[in-house]
């Protein structure tokens, strides 16, 4: 091959790479990582059977859309050998009762990994008869029979665009810090 | 075997002096100097050691005490093995063996005779093993071979099994339920056949909810129905339900089933018609699952409901002499404590007395705890707190006396003729042994172990015979009563 020929083919490709990364960033929109700022907030939920968590906030200004996330550990709720293999233990985890109103699932949910730590995620549609219909996306993780488990709920903007930023909280200082602190990791 | 010639009662003056001594001359926090060490005695008041068995060194659950001719033979469910020994050694075959099924001939209760084991489900812990044990004669089963007796038991938590063991020694596979994603504490009726399996049928949302079958004739199961709370069935949407545990049917004649949802948390009493349940509409809808249930209780959150056992009508002594409800209906239900060392994420695991009287609102009207002030429990290592209590309804101790195993407490013998009053009578707490596994807390990122007892199920037999088993592979333990218990449970 002509040297001539090579820096061609290398300079479609790259054009093609920049092509193709500006589509995959094109749909959905992505929120701007760096800029995500969440704030700590009072725990909004009355005391059950797994006791408080942390709440976090993200403005909108810096997340495209308020996200609050709320997070707790389910000690000893998980299966240690399975882990959170489908959407129906993803299910058994979660905590609908953080969502505003009743939750649809939008799609499937896939698999994460947090730090390490193997789970799954899922969208949902929320509908109740005061709101407008709301988002909310559930995460959960594992810890061996230990599970984290993240609620996020939001007004605006698409769970798909929301999640990178998600994850990247939940592999962040603050969140990591917590969970070792929570499970004595 | 050991044999303890007398109880071993622990003083507490004397303990709490020499822990003073301990903590002055070397600064160890009285704490860690509960821990158990190999060979001190066991910890024991009003029961006694009758005979003891290793198991092979595994991880036991659910023992099931079978009066079988003139013999009387024990099926005790396992765990799965440990990561250190996932595939014990079994020494009458010389062969590692997942574990399964110990088969024990306890006839003679001071020299247990193991006669066999079973192998189970690969994998380890929960993941492995066979847990759960029920047995029937095949003479008492509607449409049982008169010759046989019927093994029902778990294999892993893919599959129910039933096994001819007329030969304890020689069991013989005779048909596997398969397909499940878990399973756990089934019933099993010998008069009827009627079983109420706890299974994980891929559909439900739960890992464990109940199949009802009609197992009077062994070799042939007829599934009946699927059940269980509205929200785990197939299609539902939104919470799912705290999962089952398990039930215990107290047959045609009462009518009912006492389901008990959930282990540490969320627990539920359910109480069934069984006979609505058996023959009403079948189809898993939601209200096709609330058609059969007559009273329902929601604990606090705070706690499980791993055995609901019915204790049916008793006389409450302070109520005595009213004219009206003096007979109240209780059902005493046993939490299951998870959770090493009272660590985070758990709150106190128990046992709670629901008079059910009028059943479509049960209510708790009392409860039992073992003491752990002064006893250090929740720094000895493992989990403390209840577990499971014994199932039999063998008159020498139903209505009057129930053990209820409490991890690293052993087991403890309750007084439950008042149950609105319930009173600890005894307790026996098994010495370690060099097969007792370790249990870890992390702290600073760290594994902190300790070996400890954890006294995890227990059954009676007709005789008067108690059998203790241990998660953390110590073995069997065979007790009886002795003092005020033994006048409790009247005459052997």
């Amino acid at each position: 091959m002509k040297p001539a020929t090579g820096l061609k083919i290398c300079g479609v490709a790259a054009l093609l790479l920049v092509v193709l990364s500006s589509l995959r960033l094109a749909d959905p929109a992505p929120v701007e990582q760096a800029h995500a700022i969440w704030i700590e907030t009072k725990w909004p939920f009355l005391m059950d059977q797994w006791g408080e968590g942390k709440s976090f906030q993200c403005k909108a200004a810096e997340c495209g859309s308020e996200l609050n996330l709320h997070i707790r550990a389910k000690v000893g709720f998980c299966s240690t050998a399975t882990g959170i293999a489908d959407d129906d233990e993803l299910e058994r985890l979660s905590d609908f009762d953080f969502m505003n109103g009743r939750a649809i699932a939008l799609s499937r949910g896939h698999e994460i990994d947090v730090a390490g730590m193997k789970g799954r995620i899922r969208a949902y549609e929320t509908v109740n008869s005061v709101h407008s219909p709301t988002y909310a996306v559930s995460v959960a993780f594992n810890n061996n029979s230990d599970a984290l488990v993240a609620t996020v709920v939001f007004n605006g903007g698409s769970p798909a665009a929301m999640e990178p930023v998600i994850i990247q909280f939940l592999n962040g200082r603050t969140i990591q810090r917590w969970v070792s602190l929570t499970l004595g990791l | 075997m050991t044999v303890a010639r007398r109880d071993i009662v622990k003083s507490d003056i004397t303990h709490t002096f020499a822990v003073a001594i301990v903590t002055l001359l070397v600064g160890v926090p009285p704490a860690a100097a509960e821990t158990p060490k190999i060979g001190d005695p066991p910890e024991a008041s009003n029961m006694r050691l009758v005979g003891f068995n290793d198991l092979q060194g595994r991880s036991a659950y659910q023992p099931t005490i079978h009066h079988q001719g003139d013999r009387w033979i024990a099926y005790i469910g396992h765990h799965g093995g440990t990561d250190a020994v996932p595939k014990p050694i079994n020494p009458l075959s010389g062969q590692p063996e997942f574990n399964g099924t110990s088969i024990v001939d306890v006839t003679d209760p001071t020299h247990p005779l193991y006669l066999r084991h079973l192998p189970g489900q690969e994998g380890n812990y929960e993941a492995g093993g066979a847990q759960m044990t029920r047995v029937c004669d095949g003479k008492d089963l509607p449409k049982g071979d008169p010759s046989a007796v019927y093994l029902l038991r778990t294999f892993g938590g893919m599959a129910h099994e039933i096994w001819n063991v007329a030969d304890p020694a020689n069991p013989k596979l005779i048909i596997r339920l398969e397909g499940l994603k878990d399973t756990h504490k089934s019933w099993w009726e010998c008069d009827t056949g009627i079983a109420f399996l706890v299974s994980g049928v891929p559909t439900w949302r739960v890992r464990r909810m109940t199949e009802v079958y009609d197992l009077s004739d062994p070799a042939k199961p007829i599934k009946i129905r699927e059940f269980g709370l509205p929200g785990q069935e197939p299609g539902s949407t939104g919470s799912v339900p705290t999962e089952l545990h398990g039930m215990i049917s107290i047959g045609p004649a009462g009518n009912r089933v006492y389901f008990g949802y959930g282990t540490n948390k969320g627990g539920i009493l359910q109480i069934v018609d069984r006979d609505k349940l058996i023959n009403g509409p079948k189809g898993p809808t939601p209200d096709n699952l609330r058609y059969p249930v007559i009273g329902q209780m929601e604990m606090s959150p705070l706690n499980g409901a791993h055995t609901t056992f019915p204790l049916g009508k008793l006389t409450i002594p302070n109520f005595s002499k009213d004219k009206f409800a003096s007979q109240r209906d209780i059902v005493m239900i046993v939490d299951e404590s998870l959770v090493n060392e009272c660590q985070a994420g758990e709150a106190r695991q128990m046992v709670w007395f629901v008079d059910a009287t009028v059943e479509t609102r049960p209510m708790v009207v009392a409860s039992y705890s073992v003491q752990e002030e002064n006893e250090n429990f929740c720094e000895r290592g493992g989990r403390f707190g209840a577990h499971s209590s014994n199932e039999s309804m063998a008159p020498i101790f139903y209505r009057k006396l129930a053990f209820v195993t409490w991890f690293n407490a052993g087991v403890r013998a309750i007084d439950v003729r008042d149950p609105y009053h319930p009173k600890e009578v005894g307790y026996f707490i098994p010495s370690i042994t060099a097969a007792t596994d370790k249990r870890c807390i992390k702290a600073n990122g760290q594994d902190v172990c300790k070996v400890a007892i954890q006294s995890n199920n227990v059954e009676t037999d007709d005789r008067g015979y108690i059998y203790v088993v241990d998660r953390a592979n110590t073995g069997l333990h065979i007790l009886e009563v002795t003092g005020s218990a033994r006048a409790i449970a009247g005459p052997h």
